[in-house]
């Protein structure tokens, strides 16, 4: 600092010094936790929608699902043949036909949804 | 130091006497300061994740009470600044000095706490900051937001108006509205 602002400096720092602090009331500290526990307690951990657990019981249901189906094609000698399911089901399924127009619609929509995952993670990093 | 309770518990403590007197500088009200306050510990605890350790832990605390103060007022806006700065002579800086060395501590103690909260809101923070905190101004500058040319101009604005105030006070026969003692 300049030398004709030493004298006020000086003597400003000594007044501040001797100001001093002045103190909340005596429960301050223990207002500000109360508040600071009560809050971490609402704030919620994020839980996903769909558990893990689910998830994997899903994964399993699908897997033997998918197994059972190919390993044992709907026919006369396959399993489900000895229940005569056919007798109860009796439709014929046409080829499906679909205008080129929709599986643009089919691969966009596939497309985002595959980009969901993504944004999630980078927005998620953003807000963190 | 995350969610960590009863480390953030220590740094209330350590920290809130400091923080208070800023706030209360700032604001005038013990009550309201009181709350500002508060709101700025359980602000600083919510925002210790995005902490980055670019600044000291003390800077960023103060940065956030002083935000939270200058919050409060603008929603106040009921604020009046004292705007009255006098020539302070060196000799007018002695005679201080010497009336306020024969008060008691208590006493003088008191009426510089009262000048100090006279002053407007920032500069009063300022003072607090620099003289006391010993921080320099280019942390003041970073708690404030404003820069640093402005803070020495605001120290310099602020040590001009706590000599006028403190002669008002302790040299109320020799202000320059009556004339000066010979």
């Amino acid at each position: 600092m300049d030398k004709p602002y030493k004298n006020e400096e000086l003597f400003t720092k000594k007044l501040v010094k001797e100001a001093g602090l002045s103190k909340p009331s005596v429960d301050f500290t223990m207002r500000v936790m109360t508040e600071v526990t009560r809050r971490k307690v609402t704030q919620s951990v994020y839980q996903p929608l769909i558990s893990n657990r689910t998830w994997g019981v899903l994964a399993v249901v699908l897997t033997i699902l998918l197994v059972v189906i190919i390993a044992f094609p709907l026919g006369d000698d396959a399993i489900f043949g000895a229940l005569h399911l056919d007798t109860y089901l009796n439709f014929s399924m046409r080829p499906l036909k679909l205008s080129k127009t929709v599986v643009y619609a089919i691969g966009f929509t596939a497309l985002f949804l595959v980009q969901i995952p993504f944004l999630k993670h980078y927005l998620g990093k953003q807000y963190r | 130091m995350q969610g960590d309770t009863q480390a953030f518990g220590v740094l209330v403590e350590r920290y809130q006497d400091f923080i208070f007197t800023v706030v209360l500088r700032m604001l005038k009200i013990r009550e309201e300061a009181e709350e500002v306050a508060q709101d700025a510990f359980i602000k600083a605890f919510e925002s210790l994740s995005s902490f980055r350790g670019e600044s000291k832990f003390s800077s960023w605390l103060y940065s956030i009470a002083y935000r939270k103060a200058l919050d409060r007022l603008r929603k106040n806006k009921k604020y009046v600044a004292t705007e009255l700065i006098e020539e302070i002579t060196e000799g007018n800086l002695e005679s201080i000095e010497n009336a306020l060395g024969y008060l008691e501590d208590q006493e003088r103690k008191q009426i510089i706490q009262e000048c100090i909260t006279q002053l407007p809101k920032a500069e009063a923070a300022i003072i607090t900051f620099y003289y006391f905190e010993d921080q320099s101004v280019k942390e003041v500058a970073a708690i404030t937001g404003l820069s640093e040319d402005n803070i020495k101009i605001k120290l310099y604005r602020s040590r001009k108006k706590l000599f006028t105030l403190l002669k008002h006070f302790v040299l109320p026969e020799i202000s320059n509205n009556n004339g000066q003692a010979i």
